[in-house]
């Protein structure tokens, strides 16, 4: 009986979590389809219904006067949910090319991860040197400072470089930040590789990197997936520091971007809420497709065998 | 096939003196086996070979030679794991033929070597699977036929059998000598196993703390080591070690230790070395005798002794005795009877013991 009592109060407590997490979000899609561009309403529904009016004029349209079945409470009649956000966000912003500018950025700081870390993490795996288990933790130590205590000393040190206002700026930053945790990540996961797996290649007739390119690189592909896929997370939706080192519009990001929906009398949710939207498919995509690797490549090596 | 040198080799880890001064001639063809224990730097000297590490001090050299700064891949050398080390996203076929792909062998000749090893290992059918779906014990042909198709000029081989049963380490013991006559390339085998170092070696280099012990033909080895540390290591069950003095009382010499005393003859080989004073004598358990089953009888060697416990092995047993304060064991026929504290008249096959000096544990 007890167990019984367990299960259902276990799956209770998941399903509340679940609605809790997935509401917010399916509130976002529904204020993206919005007419409106109401962001509050009293109404729960998540598509907007057509309210019925007094068509006194008959020509179809709902005009001002004319009343209506205010069903949402927001005091204006709504035509229904409808993807005019969307069609406005494509046409009539820059989105595409904030669009533009983080894929570069997202993809570059990919790169430079994977092919970092990949590198870094087997250094620290496998080679003893001066140095070592103080860079490790040295490399640990940075991920200690949170994003913002850094925002003034990386303004600073871009400054210096003449690096302010560039993708290449934001593309150190980004992959600063992002590495320390991924070439942990990969020195972790080679740890688990056999060195004799490599000794064999040379013995084959490999040169050390022969060795590592042709049989370890393969072998450390769920590793790879995670660091690219954090790497690119990382720079995808990043806004913070996107914001002190882009001044140019045409350089925005998507974060920057979206953000300037909003103004200090009104927010644009409708275009906001609908780039929102379209920013996450991308990551959702990734993390379904690759999610496989994920748990594989965390969790590789916790456990001897 | 081709002879490898070692000279005054040392090799250290930080302060941890791990090989000190190992000089070592293997010889053209030659199934030199590398034993002792744990720790005692078999494999390192194994990995200093291969080039997977550099000695501090020392030179190798394989054909006269010198390749201390010669990179493992331009060694011609083939080795083969105690893991196996087969790379774990190719199939049988490529892992064999991986290292013929990065000499650039042509694909004619890299099929053609493969197959020729996949039929001496009798793997034929398993060229297409990847290495999770084999067994250990074909797990470790295909690492020999990686091995194989090389045609190096050296194998070794670092503790192969390990991770395998003992049936399999058995039947693999077999293919790998085996293999060594069909090839006749020079082997050199590293093992803790001393039962694989006498069966497989043609000369046994027994190894303990970064020095070599003695090296010499298995049956020297075994019937006549040089010191306490290569007599006990070899042979099961262990050698006997009995604390006692030499006595030499008008033309005999005596071995004296509490209850028991011997009597040693002019033909043992180490007689004329013999000097009075505290030794160890050391007796293998094959060579203390049932008086009651014994073909020659000894009275002078004949001892009352009484049984501790045994070990019921099949073909024979294995008794542990204790004659007051000297315990030591022996190998009986399978028809010997004991109950445990019975007292058994027992004969010493002296002429086949050892005496060892007592502080440096080295043969007198």
């Amino acid at each position: 009986m007890n167990k019984k009592l367990e299960i259902i109060l276990t799956f209770i407590f998941l399903s509340l979590f679940s609605i809790g997490t997935i509401y917010p979000i399916l509130n976002i899609m529904g204020v993206s389809l919005r007419s409106d561009n109401a962001f509050q309403t009293q109404s729960l529904s998540l598509v907007q219904v057509k309210e019925n009016f007094e068509d006194i004029n008959n020509n179809g349209k709902w005009d001002e006067g004319e009343l209506f079945t205010d069903n949402n409470g927001n005091g204006i009649w709504d035509s229904g949910s409808s993807i005019k956000s969307y069609v406005t966000l494509f046409m009539n912003t820059d989105f595409l090319l904030w669009a533009r500018n983080s894929i570069i950025i997202s993809l570059l700081v990919t790169m430079t991860g994977v092919i970092f870390a990949s590198t870094g993490g087997y250094a620290l795996s496998r080679f003893k040197f001066k140095g070592r288990e103080f860079g490790m933790i040295a490399l640990l130590t940075t991920q200690m400072f949170p994003a913002t205590m850094l925002l003034l000393p990386f303004f600073i040190l871009l400054s210096y470089l003449g690096l302010i206002n560039s993708y290449f700026g934001l593309i150190i930053i980004y992959s600063s930040t992002a590495l320390p945790f991924c070439i942990w990540q990969m020195k972790g996961y080679y740890d688990t590789i056999p060195p004799s797996l490599e000794e064999s290649a040379r013995l084959d007739g490999c040169t050390r990197f022969q060795a590592f390119y042709k049989i370890i690189l393969p072998l450390s592909s769920p590793a790879l997936v995670i660091t690219a896929l954090f790497s690119f997370m990382a720079s995808w939706s990043e806004y913070v520091v996107a914001a002190i080192i882009l001044q140019d519009p045409k350089l925005y990001t998507l974060p920057l971007g979206l953000k300037s929906f909003q103004a200090s009398l009104s927010t644009q949710w409708g275009l906001y809420a609908a780039g929102a939207v379209i920013v996450s498919i991308p990551v959702t995509i990734l993390f379904i497709s690759l999610s496989k690797y994920l748990v594989s490549g965390l969790t590789m090596g916790s456990v001897k065998g | 096939m081709s002879k490898v040198q070692l000279k005054n080799i040392s090799k250290s880890y930080g302060e941890n003196e791990i090989l000190h001064d190992i000089n070592l001639d293997i010889n053209d063809s030659e199934f030199l086996v590398l034993v002792g224990p744990s720790g005692c730097g078999k494999s390192t000297t194994l990995r200093l070979i291969s080039g997977l590490e550099s000695p501090n001090d020392g030179e190798i050299f394989i054909d006269d030679t010198l390749i201390n700064s010669v990179d493992p891949s331009k060694r011609d050398i083939a080795m083969v794991f105690q893991n196996y080390a087969l790379y774990p996203q190719m199939t049988v076929r490529e892992n064999m033929a991986f290292g013929l792909k990065i000499r650039k062998f042509s694909k004619k000749e890299i099929d053609a070597r493969v197959i020729e090893a996949a039929e001496i290992l009798k793997i034929n059918d398993l060229l297409d699977r990847k290495p999770k779906e084999l067994s250990g014990g074909q797990r470790q042909r295909v690492a020999l036929g990686r091995a194989i198709v090389r045609k190096p000029k050296v194998f070794l081989f670092d503790e192969p059998l390990s991770n395998l049963d003992a049936k399999l380490r058995q039947e693999m013991r077999i293919e790998i000598k085996k293999l060594h006559q069909l090839l006749g390339v020079t082997m050199i085998y590293v093992t803790h196993d001393q039962t694989e170092a006498m069966t497989m070696g043609d000369r046994i280099v027994v190894m303990n703390n970064g020095k070599i012990e003695q090296i010499d033909l298995p049956e020297i080895i075994y019937k006549k080591p040089n010191n306490i540390f290569t007599s006990t290591f070899i042979g099961t069950p262990q050698i006997n070690l009995i604390e006692g003095e030499l006595r030499q009382k008008k033309s005999k010499w005596l071995f004296l230790s509490d209850e028991i005393s011997l009597c040693i003859d002019k033909v043992h080989y180490q007689y004329s070395n013999l000097v009075e004073g505290k030794v160890i004598f050391a007796i293998r358990p094959e060579n203390i005798h049932d008086s009651y089953f014994a073909e020659i009888k000894d009275d002078d060697n004949t001892i009352n002794a009484k049984v501790d416990f045994f070990e019921y092995l099949g073909s024979e047993i294995i008794i542990h005795f204790f004659a007051d304060s000297n315990s030591f064991t022996a190998r009986f026929d399978q028809r010997a009877g004991f109950k445990k504290t019975e007292t058994v008249s027992v004969i010493f096959d002296v002429n086949q013991g050892h005496f060892f000096n007592v502080e440096n544990g080295k043969i007198l």
